[in-house]
C-alpha cells in the first residue's frame, strides 16, 4: 500500500499567510482538501520582523487549513522570499576519467560536487542548487552520461539566503509541531504553475508581483536559468500613494484597489475622486491623474530594475514565450502594457492551471501556494520522500484518521 | 535532492543543516492546544489498542481453556426434609412410610426417579413429580386418582378386600380416605374382577358409569346419595346394544334401570318420579325403569313404605 502524506503548502507572504492542504488521488490526480488564510502580521518584504506575531498568524492559518481539510498536516512545503535571497551561477568542470573518455556516473557526481562546493559567506545557507545545463567539450548536452568527451561541465544556479531569516521561517513552522519537508523559493513555485513546458523550452520569464516583493524566474531550454527577488511590491505603491497624496495608508490601499491602474490615459486628466465620499470634515478631491502617475512611476521603476538585473538574458529571441505576470499586484489594470514596454518583451497575465477546480484559488494571489503544493505532491508521487518515518502508533493513527 | 538525507561534506552549508527544533517561545497558544489534542488522541489510540488486545487475549484464553462451570447451587448437604403436597387425601406420613429415605442420605444420592416409580406404582397415585431443593430438601408433588365406585373383591386369603374404582377404571386400595367420604361412594357390582400381577385389571366401561354418576352427583345429589350399588350385570359397556342396561340399587328406590345413553333425560324423569312419590308420601319405590325411552315404568310395593331394607339384602 502506497503511503501518501497529507501535505501542507505554506506561503508566509507580506500581506497574508496562505496554507493549502493537499493529497494525491490515485496516480495522477491532485486533491486540494483544505485551505487556510490569515492576515500577515510581523512580516515585511517577505522577511519576518516580529517572530511572535508571524507565528500567531501562521499558526492560525495552519489550524484553519487543518480544520477545513479535516486532516492533520504531516509535512510542510515552505516558500521562501525576501531581499536576502541571492543567486549565482557556478560550474563544476572535471576531466572525464575513463580512458575511453566515456562519461560515467562518477564523472557526473564529481562535476556536481565541484559545482556545489563553493563556500558561502558566514551566515548564509544554500536554498537551491538548480541544475541548468551540461556541456561536454564545450557543446551543450542534455544528458552527458555514456557520451564521449574529455571535459565535462555541469552548470548550476545556486540560490542562497540569510541563515537567520531562513531559520525564522522554519522555526515558525516547527513551533506548530511540524517539520519543513522542503523549501522552495517563491519565484520557482509561481513559475511551476504559470509556465507550461513548451514555454519553458522556448524561454519565458515569470514575474510574481506580491505585496512586499517581486519574485522572478527565467526559464530557457526547459531549465531554470535564473531567479531573483526585487524588494518592490504592492505595498510600495500604497506607501507612495499615502505619502504623495498625503492620505492614510488605508485610503491609499483603497484607492489603489478601486481606482488604481498602471497606464495613464489622456481622458484621466480632469477626473477627480473624493477622499471620503461623504462630505466629512477634511473631505477633499484628489485628481485621479495624480494617483495614476504615482502608480505608474513605481511600476515602471519595478520593470526598469528587473530589466537591469536580467540584462542581456532578457530579449525577444531568448524569451520567445514572453513574460507572464502573476501575484496580487498584477491585477492592476494596464500593468501588462507597462511590462511589455518596460521589458521590451511581450507580456501577459498568467492563469492558474485548469486542474485547479476551486474558483477561489484561481486568482493570481495563489500561484505561489499552488506551485508549492504541486511541487510537494509530485515529490510524494515520485517516491523521493522516504517512507516509514512514522512510528507504529502514528501509522495506526493515520489509518484511523485521528492524528 | 529531496528528503532529509545526509549532505555530502564537500557541499557547503544548506538550509537542511538548520536544526528544526523550535524553542518554547516559538510555540503559540494554538500550537500548544494542537499538541495537547494530539497527545490525547494518541493516548486514546493506545488505550483502545490495550483494551482490544486485552479483550482478545482473554477471549482466546477463555475459548482455548474451555468453559469454566459456574456452580450456582448452594453446596449439597444430607437430606433433611421432604416437602410433600397432593391434590387428594394422601398424607405426608403415607409418603414417608412408602419412600423411607434415611436422613444421612446425601442429596445427590437420592434417586428421584426411583421414588417417582415407587409412588406411581400405587393405584391411588396418578402422577408424581420429585425435585431436589438444595441444600437439604426433597419436594414431592402427587396427583391422585379420584374414586368413582367401591368394590369388594375376593382376597387371596379367602375373604374380601374393599378397594376403590377410579374414574379411569383403575382398581386400587384407598389410603387416607375418610369413612364419611367413602360411605357416599356406591359399590360396583355385576363384574368379575380379574387379578393381575400387580393388583387388578382396570374395569372396562367405567367411562359410561362415570358419566352417569358424575352427572347425578353434580345435578341430583339427593338422589345420588341414596344409591348404594351400581350393577353392571346386564351391561357390557356398549352404549347402543340391545338389552344393555345399568342397574342401580338404592335406599329410596330399590332398583333403577338406566339405559347407557341419554343420562340427562333419564335422571330428569327419575327426579320427577321421586318427587311425585314423595308428594304422595311414598318413601320407597320398588322399581323405576328409565330404559324404555321417554316413558317411565314405575313399580310400587303393594304395601307402601315397607321400611328400611336391611343392608345384607342389597344385591352386590
Amino acid at each position: 500500500m502506497t503511503y501518501n502524506k497529507v501535505i501542507g503548502a505554506v506561503e508566509i507572504g507580506t500581506s497574508k499567510v496562505v496554507v493549502l492542504v493537499g493529497e494525491l488521488v490515485g496516480d495522477k490526480g491532485l486533491n486540494i482538501i483544505g485551505q487556510g488564510e490569515a492576515t500577515t502580521v510581523g512580516v515585511k518584504k517577505g522577511e519576518i520582523v516580529d517572530f511572535r506575531a508571524a507565528s500567531d498568524c501562521t499558526h492560525a492559518a495552519l489550524q484553519a487549513a487543518e480544520r477545513n481539510a479535516g486532516a492533520t498536516i504531516e509535512a510542510v512545503y515552505l516558500s521562501q522570499t525576501g531581499g536576502h535571497l541571492k543567486g549565482f551561477y557556478n560550474r563544476g568542470v572535471v576531466p572525464v576519467s575513463a580512458p575511453d573518455n566515456i562519461v560515467n556516473e562518477i564523472d557526473i557526481q564529481r562535476a556536481v560536487n565541484e559545482a556545489k562546493c563553493k563556500k558561502l559567506p558566514t551566515g548564509r545557507v544554500y536554498i537551491h542548487h538548480i541544475h541548468n545545463g551540461d556541456h561536454l567539450d564545450g557543446r551543450a548536452v542534455t544528458n552527458p552520461y555514456m557520451m564521449q568527451g574529455e571535459k565535462l561541465e555541469v552548470g548550476y544556479w545556486h540560490v542562497h539566503g540569510d541563515e537567520h531569516k531562513v531559520r525564522d521561517h522554519i522555526h515558525v513552522i516547527n513551533g506548530f509541531g511540524l517539520e519543513v519537508e522542503d523549501m522552495i523559493i517563491s519565484s520557482i513555485a509561481s513559475g511551476s504553475m504559470m509556465a507550461r513546458e513548451v514555454e519553458k523550452e522556448n524561454g519565458v520569464l515569470v514575474v510574481d508581483i506580491g505585496r512586499g516583493t517581486t519574485d522572478y524566474v527565467l526559464y530557457r531550454a526547459g531549465r531554470i536559468l535564473r531567479t531573483g527577488v526585487i524588494c518592490i511590491g504592492g505595498d510600495h505603491i500604497t506607501n507612495d500613494l499615502s505619502l504623495g497624496l498625503r492620505i492614510t495608508p488605508q485610503h491609499a490601499e483603497e484607492f489603489k484597489k478601486k481606482l488604481g491602474k498602471a497606464r495613464i490615459d489622456p481622458t484621466d486628466k480632469n477626473e477627480k475622486v473624493w477622499l471620503f465620499g461623504d462630505l466629512t470634515i477634511g473631505e477633499r478631491a484628489i485628481p485621479k491623474l495624480a494617483i495614476y502617475k504615482i502608480i505608474t512611476a513605481r511600476i515602471e521603476e519595478l520593470f526598469g530594475i528587473l530589466k537591469q538585473e536580467l540584462g542581456g538574458a532578457l530579449s525577444r529571441d531568448r524569451v520567445a514565450a514572453g513574460v507572464i505576470l502573476t501575484g496580487g499586484t498584477s491585477r492592476l489594470p494596464g500593468i501588462v502594457d507597462v511590462a511589455s514596454s518596460g521589458l521590451g518583451v511581450e507580456a501577459r497575465l498568467g492563469n492558474n492551471p485548469k486542474w485547479v477546480l476551486r474558483e477561489d484559488l484561481r486568482g493570481p494571489e495563489y500561484s505561489c501556494a499552488l506551485g508549492l503544493l504541486y511541487y510537494g505532491l509530485n515529490s510524494q508521487r515520485s517516491g523521493d520522500v522516504a517512507e516509514g518515518k512514522k512510528g507504529f502508533v502514528q501509522k495506526v493513527a493515520k489509518l484511523l484518521s485521528i492524528a | 535532492m529531496k528528503g532529509k538525507k545526509n549532505i555530502d561534506r564537500a557541499v557547503a552549508r544548506s538550509w537542511r543543516n538548520i536544526s528544526q527544533i523550535a524553542g518554547r517561545k516559538a510555540v503559540t497558544k494554538i500550537a500548544r492546544k494542537r499538541k495537547i489534542l494530539g497527545y490525547c488522541k494518541i493516548s486514546a489510540i493506545g488505550l483502545t489498542m490495550v483494551a482490544v488486545m486485552g479483550g482478545l487475549f482473554f477471549g482466546v484464553r477463555l475459548v482455548v481453556s474451555g468453559y469454566d462451570s459456574i456452580n450456582l447451587a448452594a453446596p449439597s448437604e444430607n437430606l433433611r426434609r421432604i416437602l410433600f403436597r397432593s391434590d387428594g387425601v394422601l398424607s405426608h406420613e403415607w409418603v414417608q412410610e412408602i419412600v423411607r429415605i434415611p436422613i444421612t442420605t446425601e442429596m445427590m444420592d437420592v434417586d428421584i426417579f426411583a421414588i417417582k416409580d415407587l409412588l406411581e406404582s400405587h393405584g391411588q397415585v396418578r402422577k408424581v413429580e420429585v425435585w431436589r431443593r438444595f441444600p437439604d430438601q426433597l419436594e414431592i408433588s402427587i396427583e391422585e386418582r379420584e374414586p368413582l365406585l367401591r368394590a369388594r373383591v375376593p382376597a387371596l386369603d379367602g375373604g374380601f378386600d374393599e378397594l376403590l374404582v377410579a374414574v379411569d377404571g383403575t382398581i386400587y386400595p384407598g389410603f387416607d380416605y375418610s369413612r364419611v367420604d367413602l360411605r357416599e361412594i356406591p359399590y360396583l357390582g355385576g363384574i368379575t374382577f380379574r387379578r393381575e400381577a400387580k393388583g387388578f385389571a382396570p374395569v372396562p366401561s367405567v367411562e359410561i358409569l362415570r358419566e352417569l354418576l358424575v352427572f347425578a352427583r353434580k345435578h341430583y345429589p339427593e338422589i345420588y346419595r341414596t344409591w348404594k350399588v351400581v350393577s353392571c350385570e346386564n351391561f357390557s359397556g356398549a352404549r347402543n346394544r340391545l338389552g344393555e342396561v345399568i342397574k342401580i340399587e338404592g335406599t329410596d328406590v330399590r332398583e333403577i334401570i338406566f339405559s347407557p345413553d341419554g343420562f340427562e333425560g333419564q335422571l330428569e324423569r327419575l327426579a320427577r318420579v321421586v318427587e311425585y312419590s314423595e308428594q304422595r308420601r311414598i318413601s320407597v319405590v320398588k322399581r323405576i325403569d328409565l330404559s324404555v325411552g321417554e316413558q317411565v315404568s314405575v313399580q310400587y310395593y303393594a304395601k307402601l313404605n315397607p321400611g328400611a331394607i336391611p343392608r345384607d339384602t342389597l344385591s352386590r
